[in-house]
């Protein structure tokens, strides 16, 4: 990801971009967050000029107080990550001091693996919560728990090594939040008093010895100055660990969230305001995108039906079209219209066409070898044959005669050939240099 | 609960969309059927074909017969200046289905050889339509330039109205 942490009091925030506000400080801190062709763009926005743009809560993101979330990481036991979603939810009822059903959850699974990180926080804290934000004049769009935010910064912007134990702590001036994770997955939350330094070497005593790793760093971030970082450091179980403040600590929170709300690219996951809670311009998004997908799908449906409908009623209609032809040149045939359709009408129409032609005026239109006749004579006079003798009978035609050379015979022959005859013509060498030929011609169809 | 109703269209929009699926799949199959129907029709239609021509060529000689019911007692058209053949009727046969079957012969004891070429020619592309059931011709031997010419002819009448 390109990041480019502009500070510029003259920017001019893009309608697009995410907004992350941090209402945990004072002044509140705000980032916003975008994507341009060149990469991801980050800029800090000072001052409050960015809330009149954002006056409704368009595209702004705010943390949620972890001191009111339950945030417990399940380990459904599912071959598949649609199987592990279905059973988080009893799951979690089982964990959960509080009915399920009370509380707004979201789920975060994890980039790889089943395990799924819960967040659940009772509804009337989230009313409360979403409250506070309208009454400080934001309404954000998304509103998702700050661990979700931060421990997806650190992992995007310092990913941690596979077998390492890291720590996230938020120090805000409110409470304190605890993340620890193995490598980049999220395993546990703890919300602590503001300060309590002691209660954090504690608490990373319990992970070092739960993970039994000796790769450990400790990430601060928020309102946590030098002298806190000193008290850190001076707990004997964070001694070995690195401890260190984040470069940009006091707006982390702001940019986690405008980063989280740019990069969810519309996606509910981590968003608590989810159900009764959802903001009315992502409810006015989701009824645009749910008529737009009724009016896709019944269009859809509409021109599948049509178009293949229409493929077969044009089938149909040539079919039609065919069998009246059909029915028109069978009772053509048969001289009469026929009971009978389809290859039953061609029989008949067949056998009925056999009776009603008589024979001899059929013969009148067969062609015979004397309906071949004129055309030969016409090669035979322009050749200069002569002929002795000619005696044709049905298909078959028997000639003599005489040619001034051999290859006025041959062009005779293939004229014979052209007319559909098929000659055995003889030559033999007659008197004044000319030729004699003698030989059948027999109608081609007649011959087997 | 103002989503209701809207869910229940989104829901009823994607079972119209999976039924127009399903619909426009069976459509396709009967479409094939019909295609593959038509090709059995025009397959049909083209096994047609010679017996359409058939008919056709026997209604068009039948024409011709008709417009012409003396054809049986003269002589096809002869060309011009050629001599007057000897006929002999061979055969008169009996009436069935409307038509008579009549066989003639025609002769020429002498007849230049050219002349005995143009009336082959014309014997044969005669309209009404006579039939060269038989042909002898022979060149004379103490004559050169003159054959001797039979024909047999055959032609059907119509008979009746």
């Amino acid at each position: 990801m390109s990041e480019d942490c502009a500070n510029d009091r003259n920017l001019r925030l893009p309608r697009f971009a995410w907004v992350g506000v941090d209402w945990s400080c004072a002044p509140v801190v705000a980032a916003a967050c975008w994507r341009t062709p060149a990469g991801w763009r980050l800029a800090d926005l000072p001052g409050d000029a960015w809330r009149e743009a954002r006056r409704d809560g368009r595209r702004c993101c705010a943390a949620l107080p972890m001191e009111h979330i339950f945030a417990e990481r399940l380990e459904p036991p599912a071959r598949t990550r649609g199987r592990a979603a279905r059973l988080a939810p009893g799951m979690l009822d089982l964990r959960l001091p509080v009915p399920v059903e009370s509380c707004a959850v979201t789920f975060v699974p994890e980039a790889d693996g089943r395990a799924l990180m819960a967040y659940a926080m009772p509804r009337e804290k989230l009313a409360a919560a979403l409250e506070a934000h309208s009454a400080a004049g934001c309404p954000s769009e998304r509103a998702v728990p700050a661990a979700h935010a931060l421990w997806s910064r650190l992992v995007r912007t310092r990913p941690p090594a596979p077998d390492r134990l890291q720590l996230l702590l938020h120090a805000a001036p409110g409470a304190w939040t605890l993340m620890a994770g193995h490598g980049a997955a999220l395993q546990s939350c703890l919300t602590l008093s503001s300060g309590d330094a002691a209660a954090v070497g504690r608490a990373a005593r319990v992970f070092s010895q739960r993970r039994q790793t000796a790769q450990a760093g400790l990430l601060v971030c928020g309102a946590a100055d030098e002298a806190c970082l000193a008290a850190l450091r001076a707990q004997p179980s964070l001694a070995e660990m690195e401890v260190a403040g984040a470069d940009d600590a006091p707006r982390f929170l702001a940019r986690a969230l405008a980063e989280e709300g740019a990069h969810a690219f519309g996606c509910e996951t981590g968003n608590l305001r989810v159900g009764a809670h959802i903001h009315p311009l992502a409810m006015a998004k989701r009824v645009r995108r749910e008529w737009l997908a009724i009016a896709t799908m019944l269009l859809t449906a509409v021109l599948l039906l049509a178009a293949h409908g229409l493929l077969w009623w044009r089938a149909a209609q040539t079919r039609r079209s065919l069998d009246a032809r059909l029915t028109a040149q069978a009772s053509l045939l048969a001289g009469r219209a026929l009971p009978q359709r389809g290859a039953a009408a061609i029989e008949l129409a067949h056998r009925e066409l056999e009776t009603r032609l008589h024979p001899q005026v059929e013969a009148l239109g067969e062609t015979t070898a004397m309906t071949l006749l004129p055309r030969l004579l016409r090669v035979a006079a322009l050749r200069g044959l002569t002929f002795s003798s000619m005696a044709a009978e049905e298909q078959r035609l028997e000639v003599a005669g005489a040619a001034a050379g051999e290859s006025d015979v041959a062009a005779w022959r293939e004229a014979a050939c052209e007319a559909g005859l098929v000659p055995a013509i003889a030559c033999e060498a007659g008197r004044n240099g000319g030729v004699v030929f003698h030989g059948t011609l027999m109608v081609r169809e007649a011959l087997p | 609960m103002k989503t209701a109703p809207r869910q229940r269209l989104l829901r009823g929009s994607g079972l119209a969309l999976l039924a127009a699926a399903i619909a426009s799949l069976g459509l396709l199959r009967l479409a094939a059927v019909q295609r593959r129907a038509c090709v059995s029709r025009q397959r049909l239609l083209q096994s047609l074909t010679p017996e359409m021509d058939r008919l056709t060529r026997y209604q068009a000689i039948a024409e011709a017969l008709r417009q012409f019911p003396q054809v049986a007692s003269g002589d096809p058209a002869l060309p011009p200046g050629c001599a007057a053949p000897d006929r002999r009727e061979l055969k008169r046969a009996t009436e069935t289905d409307g038509w008579r079957g009549v066989q003639a012969e025609l002769s020429w004891q002498r007849l230049a050889a050219g002349q005995a070429l143009s009336v082959l020619t014309s014997v044969s592309t005669s309209r009404p339509p006579w039939r060269v059931a038989r042909l002898r011709l022979e060149a004379l031997d103490d004559q050169p330039g003159q054959v001797r010419l039979d024909v047999t002819l055959e032609t059907a009448e119509a008979v009746g109205p």
